[in-house]
């Protein structure tokens, strides 16, 4: 067996843990020795009913420990989880937000500007003169092909009129 | 977990679903083909809008034969099919007149009339031109305000 008082930072087998923890229920380990078995204890790998007794008998500290540290995982975990859950909930907003913002093009609320053949015009009286030409134009095409369409009648009428 | 995910996929699916039905296409023309040789795109909001009682007015005109009218003009039917009224004549086959009434929507907790034109000058009977034309007004006037702009 390891000298545990020389050596208290290695571990120690199953078997050297299992003799300490024999000379500690028989009243035989220094302070040291003990101290190092409780330091085994509150980090051991190994699973034996020796232990398990031993892990009981020294009470609260090993014990203590063990649910302490599982109590830290799950407080971790669920730590993890809201943070993942606040992440996907602000890379949903974020996507809609920006989806939204290109499909619509937020438009800046006060503008006048046109781009004719890839040029942009910003001049406001350019461009209320395009508007204006352009809803002109419409309407002479519009007026001008309702005048004919009343032509065609009144043609129509003319022959049925014979 | 599994019900925070559950939840933000139908949030998400809401969403887009909400916002499908609003979305009109013809939106998606703007900026899109403003780089071509003889396409003019105006954009006008604000001030000068409101003086013709507009918030939003958008137009897009270029040549009738190119290859990206035909998808204009199909883009324009397609929002037209959503119109709460609409006005149209087509021509060969082709859409000439497009006047359509769209469903309002509500911005600035103020309700906004949307109107869609469309005009394929190179079908008119009477001085064709190789110009189409897209308008998009949205706005408080009404329906009347509207085609007096348009002919006047």
């Amino acid at each position: 067996m390891k000298d545990v008082n020389e050596n208290n930072a290695g571990k120690l087998s199953l078997e050297e843990l299992e003799v300490l923890i024999e000379k500690y229920f028989e009243g035989e380990t220094t302070g040291e020795e003990e101290r190092c078995l409780r330091a085994e204890l509150s980090d051991c790998a190994y699973r034996s009913s020796l232990i398990d007794d031993c892990l009981v008998a020294m009470g609260y500290f090993s014990v203590g420990r063990r649910a302490e540290r599982e109590k830290t995982v799950r407080a971790r975990m669920t730590l993890f989880r809201r943070a993942a859950s606040a992440a996907a909930m602000t890379a949903v907003v974020l996507v809609l937000g920006l989806t939204l913002f290109k499909s619509n093009e937020v438009l800046v609320e006060d503008d006048c500007i046109a781009y004719v053949g890839g040029e942009k015009i910003s001049d406001k009286d350019k461009v209320i003169a395009m508007v204006e030409s352009e809803l002109s134009s419409i309407g002479e095409t519009v007026s001008e092909d309702r005048n004919s369409i009343m032509d065609e009648l009144s043609g129509i009428k003319g022959i049925l009129s014979e | 977990m599994k019900r925070v995910v559950t939840l933000i996929l139908m949030c998400v699916i809401f969403t887009l679903t909400m916002n499908a039905q609003d979305r009109l296409q013809v939106l998606k023309l703007f900026g899109r083909y403003r780089a071509l040789p003889d396409v003019v795109e105006v954009h006008v909001t604000g001030k000068e809008a409101k003086s013709v009682k507009l918030d939003v007015y958008r137009s897009l005109s270029m040549p009738a034969t190119i290859d990206e009218a035909k998808k204009v003009q199909q883009v324009v039917v397609k929002d037209g099919v959503k119109a709460k009224e609409k006005e149209v004549e087509y021509r060969g086959g082709q859409l000439y007149y497009g006047f359509y009434v769209l469903s309002p929507i509500v911005k600035y907790d103020a309700k906004r009339n949307r109107y869609l034109f469309f005009l394929n000058q190179s079908l008119a009977k009477k001085n064709p031109v190789d110009r189409l034309i897209v308008i998009y007004m949205e706005g408080k006037a009404d329906v009347d305000y509207i085609k007096g702009l348009i002919r006047k």
